[in-house]
């Protein structure tokens, strides 16, 4: 049964069906050759991994970040974060930089916060005489973050379909975002110093005060979403509403980039893209649900228990799966399919579920660097006009840094775990 | 003809962003209305999750006609005129064929709800509403295919044309 099920998805893939329909025609096929199930338990398992409330906070994420990426959010951080670092060596990319990783803590995907921070950003850096190649890598590579450091939508998925909470999750993910972002730092201090890029003018005081005062309503969301969730005033789908109907409010009335009859123009794309989401998940748990009732995931558990000794090891082996997955599909899809049947190969090895949902985030936001599906090198292409190979090259140096990040938080697991181990236990 | 299409694609997608939006709405409201007001609204939960499969189906349906589904069509698109023309019809009939499918069965399923007038725990509608956009949606995405798979046959009619016509 699983070399059938190994055949029919990869000729499907290959064929280039939608990843969505791979996942359910696989799962029929399956039921009619291999099972006495009848077969309206699709139905019934769609309907179930839908039907929850978590799930909810996907749509509301997206839309919220396509509101402020198209909104004037991005750029009030942006004037706010270069008056504070400005006046460092490398002193615009170091702002690039906090700039993103501010955008992260305010939006769950990489593709809105590369559009939101580099398509000022990108121009601006290039305009101060940083390098075309080093502006565009340092962007793609620092809006990557929006998956890392929380809210992010690649971890809800992780959670709904490996049952761990989205609270615990967030938490985990703020340490190695924050990590990544001064690694990216470092490096950036150093090319400036080797290159002598200029230092611009200290801001003053007041200059700081006033940006501040202008990006305050954006300074305040991540307070408003993370804070909200983790005092227990509401749960992650609640923080995601809220930042949907704080976004519009703020864009409409208070910064007024944009009229409400503009919503459904600014959302549709968006909109289309989390049902889409939505949809995958659904097929890729009805897929799942299949597998676990035969029992797959504990006879993949014995065949890899019996080659691989240690769970450093089992980690590593994932890690380098998942470098060649992304090759041929993109790596929300290939987590959502991997990790279930992981599961049980992770109890017996007593890796933690959070822990191991770091590790697969991070595998993701390397999968977006790099192509052919390197999603935000197809944004960053977008907004910029530049060719995608040159995206790739000016992205190739910070791949090593990630590569390096990517090998601490899989070994150390203390990163991930320390702040949910604190606050949540 | 096009003012249809026009039309139906404006229904869809107002449709689905404001049901998100209004939800997010409400959603916003109750977190509120419960801290001031120490009132919420126990009905939230249920309707959000049902919603939710209906955000689902509808966006799937859109995402079929814009190409939004996440596909690896790196091979199929590098492939010679009629061979790919071919191998693109065949894969959309056999998605079609798919969601005909899962619209046959989930019919069957939503026949015996009705039967039974199984309801929601909270809310007490009839379960087979909130199963309704599986069939509905599934349906509509096997025409979109069905559609694409013509659409693909045409194109690759037009390309022996012009080749002919070169020759």
């Amino acid at each position: 049964m699983m070399i059938t099920i190994c055949i029919c998805f990869g000729l499907l893939l290959i064929l280039g069906v939608p990843i969505a329909v791979i996942l359910g025609v696989t799962t029929t096929v399956s039921l009619i050759f291999f099972s006495d199930t009848p077969l309206h338990i699709i139905t019934q398992q769609l309907f179930n991994a839908l039907d929850k409330f978590v799930l909810l906070a996907i749509p509301f994420f997206i839309l919220a970040g396509s509101i402020m990426t198209r909104g004037g959010i991005a750029r009030r951080l942006i004037a706010f974060v270069n008056a504070l670092v400005g006046w460092f060596p490398g002193g615009l990319a170091m702002a690039g930089i906090l700039a993103c990783i501010f955008f992260a803590a305010i939006s769950g995907s990489s593709p809105a916060t590369v559009v939101a921070i580099g398509s000022i950003m990108i121009p601006a850096l290039i305009k101060a005489g940083y390098g075309e190649k080093f502006s565009l890598g340092l962007i793609t590579v620092s809006g990557s973050l929006g998956i890392v450091i929380p809210p992010s939508i690649p971890m809800i998925l992780y959670c709904l379909v490996m049952n761990v909470s989205v609270a615990e999750m967030f938490m985990a993910g703020i340490l190695p975002g924050l990590m990544i972002g001064l690694a990216l730092m470092i490096y950036t201090y150093i090319i400036a110093r080797k290159n002598n890029w200029r230092i611009e003018t200290k801001a003053s005081l007041s200059e700081i005060i006033r940006t501040a005062k202008e990006g305050i309503w954006a300074l305040i969301l991540p307070f408003i979403v993370l804070g909200g969730i983790y005092s227990g005033v509401f749960t992650p789908t609640e923080a995601a509403a809220v930042s949907v109907v704080y976004a519009l409010f703020v864009e409409i009335f208070i910064h007024k980039e944009f009229k409400v009859k503009d919503i459904t123009s600014v959302c549709r794309a968006s909109a289309v893209l989390s049902a889409c989401l939505l949809f995958i998940l659904s097929t890729a748990m009805t897929f799942i649900w299949l597998l676990t009732a035969e029992q797959i995931p504990h006879q993949l558990a014995d065949i890899i228990m019996e080659h691989i000794n240690s769970p450093w090891m089992f980690l590593l082996t994932v890690n380098i799966l998942f470098l060649i997955l992304g090759c041929f599909m993109d790596d929300v899809s290939a987590m959502l399919i991997l990790a279930p049947l992981f599961l049980e190969t992770l109890n017996r090895y007593g890796i933690d579920l959070v822990h191991f949902g770091v590790v697969m985030v991070l595998n993701i936001q390397m999968g977006m660097l790099t192509p052919p599906f390197g999603l935000n090198l197809f944004v960053a292409s977008g907004i910029t006009n530049e060719p995608l190979t040159k995206i790739a090259k000016g992205v190739l140096p910070f791949l090593a840094i990630m590569l390096l990040c990517l090998m601490i938080v899989t070994y150390i697991p203390w990163i991930s775990l320390v702040l949910p181990n604190m606050f949540l236990h | 003809m096009q003012r249809i299409y026009n039309f139906i694609d404006r229904i869809e997608n107002i449709t689905l962003v404001w049901t998100i939006l209004i939800l997010a709405i409400i959603g916003f409201i109750q977190v509120f209305a419960r801290y001031l007001f120490n009132y919420s609204f126990t009905w939230f939960e249920e309707l959000g999750r049902y919603i939710g499969v209906f955000i689902a189906f509808l966006g799937a349906s859109i995402g079929v006609k814009t190409g939004s589904h996440f596909t690896m069509d790196l091979i199929v698109s590098h492939l010679k005129s009629p061979l790919q023309e071919l191998v693109k019809a065949s894969t959309n009939i056999l998605s079609a064929g798919f969601f005909m499918l899962v619209t046959w069965y989930s019919w069957k399923i939503i026949m015996r709800m009705y039967g039974y007038e199984t309801t929601s725990p909270t809310m007490q509608i009839p379960m087979y509403i909130a199963y309704m956009p599986i069939p509905i949606f599934s349906m509509i995405m096997g025409f979109r295919f069905i559609i694409k798979a013509f659409e693909s046959i045409q194109s690759m009619k037009e390309n022996n044309e012009k080749q002919e016509a070169v020759s």
